[in-house]
């Protein structure tokens, strides 16, 4: 098979697979004569997404604005500490077990503490983010950092490379794949940080409209209202291996 | 004569469970600037330690240990050794040229006074020239570790330190790789101290050839080849060669006992 039939194929199956499914939901309402306010057909929240779609958009931007300022916050601060606990164990032996431990907390107890310090306004959205996000990219980047062998640390001991030098030269781009396989995962999880949040407590963003669509009984509206975050996660992550294939060609 | 290399009662130990284990001891050795050595020797006698230790990757227990006349790390900082691991390590998200320039992007090269080849010549010199802008993983395991070559001369070190380089490599590849090797030594005039497993490899780059024994570790016995091989060249398939072999097959299986 040549490439471009190849590339071909693998569009072809993905989205004959969704097909295939959004058909089968058409017929379960149809077969099971579900109503419009149990549950819409696929075409029913097209036309919500058409019908709402300024409201919907007027709503997509603070969530697209706290999922952003989130995923590069709690990454960039994620890739810091990672840098400081490479470079100093003790560092590392005080606060990764905090940061472990901090983990465990369910994201959803944290909001109302953070709603509560931050108010009602993008900040405690943002922090949930970034907390969401903080985590995985640590883990990932301590590895990252440590995934050079010991014959590349002896190659640049013997060159005399200094710790920034060995840091920039080889810890980092050692690091990348690791580093985007954490921005796959977190670029989706920002945008569910950010909708947690809204969820919480909020007048505006597609967390407060999934409640308040819920709460109408506007069950086309709630599900563009998914259809819409979902895409927007999609794009994000899109966004991401379209960079990891500029940087890690390579690989 | 004026030695490259001079060790003198170097011991190496590293913290055993209980006691210390030694990897050998009282082992000294010089090298002349410009030869070429060879050593062998049966696994576990030390003889990576050794290159590790004039590589100042590893601190000795006793002896002491003079490079151009200064102490390793003195000779590491200088620039005056390079090394070839087993592996090629070159690091997988840098062109060949890149890979190559590696050591005049760190360690104070810049303020430095050495004088460096130039990397577009060097890559004539390992034949991968028109390779410039590949990355190593479109390269054989040959052809990487020639760049790993390359790259330890780039700073033009007096010493080239090669730990098993071919060992990974099929033997046709070997054979040619020796071959290129010699007219490398030929042309710079490098001070080459060679780790190898294989007897042919040893017997066939080395001027002079260390057999070391395990158990204590150290040297078993010195084979000078300057006379049997004149100007360091010899046919793999003449007699001479065949019993230069011989000769050390012998002095290994002691060494071994």
């Amino acid at each position: 098979m040549n490439t471009r039939n190849k590339t071909y194929m693998a569009v072809v199956w993905p989205v004959a697979g969704a097909v295939s499914l959004l058909v089968l939901w058409w017929l379960v309402i149809v077969v099971f004569d579900v109503e419009e306010y149990i549950a819409p057909t696929p075409l029913g929240v097209l036309k919500a997404i058409q019908a709402d779609f300024s409201l919907l958009m007027w709503n997509l931007l603070p969530t697209m604005t706290e999922a952003i300022s989130g995923f590069l916050l709690g990454n960039g601060f994620a890739i810091l500490v990672a840098i400081a606990f490479v470079h100093s164990m003790t560092l590392e032996r005080m606060y990764f077990p905090i940061a472990v431990l901090f983990n465990t907390i369910p994201i959803i107890a944290l909001a109302p503490i953070l709603i509560h310090v931050l108010g009602l306004g993008m900040a405690p959205k943002i922090a949930i983010a970034t907390i969401i996000c903080f985590f995985p990219t640590l883990v990932n980047m301590i590895r990252g950092f440590r995934a050079c062998s010991t014959n590349e640390l002896e190659l640049m001991h013997v060159l005399s490379a200094s710790r920034r030098e060995i840091f920039f030269k080889l810890r980092l781009p050692r690091s990348l794949p690791f580093l985007f396989a954490s921005l796959k995962i977190t670029s989706t999880t920002a945008v569910i940080g950010a909708i947690v949040g809204e969820w919480i407590g909020s007048s505006q963003g597609i967390g407060a409209l999934i409640i308040q669509a819920t709460f109408n009984y506007r069950i086309g509206l709630l599900y563009a209202a998914i259809v819409v975050s979902s895409l927007f996660s999609l794009l994000l992550f899109a966004l991401v291996v379209q960079a990891e294939k500029y940087f890690l060609k390579w690989n | 004569m004026s030695f490259a290399v001079e060790i003198d009662r170097l011991g190496v130990q590293f913290p055993g469970e209980n006691n210390p284990i030694t990897a050998f001891e009282a082992l000294s050795l010089n090298l002349a600037a410009g030869s070429f050595t060879t050593i062998i020797g049966p696994s576990g006698c030390g003889k990576s330690t050794l290159l590790r230790v004039v590589a100042d990757l590893l601190e000795p227990s006793q002896g002491i240990i003079r490079i151009n006349s200064a102490a390793p790390k003195i000779a590491r900082k200088n620039r005056d050794v390079g090394f070839v691991f087993q592996e090629s390590t070159t690091l997988p998200w840098r062109t060949v040229m890149e890979n190559i320039q590696l050591p005049l992007e760190v360690g104070g090269w810049s303020k430095s006074r050495r004088q460096g080849y130039a990397p577009a010549g060097l890559l004539a010199l390992v034949g991968l020239s028109g390779r410039e802008q590949a990355y190593p993983h479109e390269l054989s395991g040959g052809m990487r570790q020639r760049v790993a070559i390359a790259r330890a001369l780039v700073a033009n070190p007096d010493i080239l330190l090669m730990d098993e380089p071919f060992g990974a490599l099929d033997e046709i590849t070997r054979d040619r790789l020796n071959d290129q090797l010699l007219d490398i030594w030929r042309e710079t005039g490098k001070t080459i101290l060679f780790v190898t497993h294989s007897i042919e490899e040893a017997a066939y780059l080395g001027q002079k050839v260390i057999v070391m024994a395990s158990n204590p570790g150290g040297i078993f016995d010195v084979i000078n080849l300057e006379e049997q091989k004149p100007e360091n060249k010899i046919d793999r398939s003449c007699a001479q060669f065949f019993s230069i072999s011989s000769k050390l097959r012998t002095a290994l299986g002691e060494a071994s006992r």
